[in-house]
């Protein structure tokens, strides 16, 4: 059965939020996606390829796409065989130390944390990270293979540029995008669930 | 023969005295919460990829580290489960 998502006239984050919705529900072998713009059919891809789903083809036609997918196919030639469950959970990690109280115990308490996210079945959708929170991402951090692991695994994973810059950093980063206020505003506004930590 | 060890600590501080130990003898090894099957209580425990449960707990009576428990990690039918040697 086909199933046809038409996310066109929404603003972000929608386009994304149905297609996962849509996703989630499941009950056809085929989808195709009409978005209207490069953003949405962007952030759609980037979805479609977290939940580990092969985008068979896009067409554009007079400034809007069609986003094919053949759910069949692309999960029956992964070893996984299931979309990996995804929490849909954005967290906002703003210091390099988990709570307040000790700085020393804060970063153990972090690296703990982040070990432990890899291990709950399931995985939050995005990590931001923003003050001392970027020297997470950077060489040298204990929680950076935790991180990297998570990312592997498809979780989003952005770090402000504005720090790295601040703290002399922007050389050692290992893992994430670099992004900026418009991005991560966005996200703690526009995203169903968000965290702070 | 287990690939992991999960060592385990009377307390916190303990546990972080540990780590800095192994660090220092560059074991490979990661800070981790208590796993839940070994104990309901909140701590730290250290992940140790190494499989010699006897060498470890000679490591950490050599360096003094008072650990409460050594374990190896078995996977059974898919079901990981701690089994306590020391």
């Amino acid at each position: 059965m086909k199933n046809i998502i038409d996310v066109r006239k929404l603003d972000c984050p929608k386009p994304v939020i149905n297609t996962k919705k849509a996703l989630e529900a499941g009950g056809f072998d085929k989808l195709e996606i009409l978005v209207d713009n490069i953003a949405a059919r962007d952030n759609v891809s980037s979805l479609l390829h977290k939940m580990n789903l092969d985008i068979a083809r896009v067409v554009e036609a007079k400034g809007e796409f069609t986003i094919y997918v053949d759910v069949v196919n692309s999960l029956s030639e992964k070893e996984n065989n299931k979309i990996e469950s995804l929490g849909g959970e954005t967290l906002f990690i703003g210091s390099d130390a988990l709570g307040h109280g000790s700085v020393e115990l804060g970063k153990k308490l972090m690296k703990a944390f982040t070990f432990t996210l890899n291990e709950l079945d399931n995985l939050p959708e995005r990590l931001l990270f923003m003050n001392g929170g970027v020297k997470l991402c950077i060489t040298g951090s204990d929680s950076l293979n935790n991180i990297r692991k998570l990312a592997e695994r498809g979780v989003d994973i952005l770090v402000c540029g504005t720090c790295l810059d601040y703290f002399g950093i922007m050389d050692k980063l290992q893992i994430g995008k670099i992004s900026n206020m418009y991005d991560i505003a966005g996200h703690l506004i526009d995203d169903e669930k968000v965290v702070k930590v | 023969m287990a690939d992991k060890l999960v060592v385990t600590f009377g307390s916190t501080h303990q546990a972080l005295k540990a780590e800095d130990i192994f660090k220092e003898l560059q074991l490979d090894f990661e800070l981790i919460p208590i796993p839940r099957e070994i104990s309901a209580e909140c701590g730290f425990a250290l992940l140790v990829n190494y499989n010699d449960t006897a060498e470890i707990k000679k490591t950490c009576d050599k360096k003094k580290i008072r650990f409460s428990g050594i374990y190896e990690i078995q996977i059974n039918d898919g079901e990981k489960y701690y089994e306590k040697y020391y």
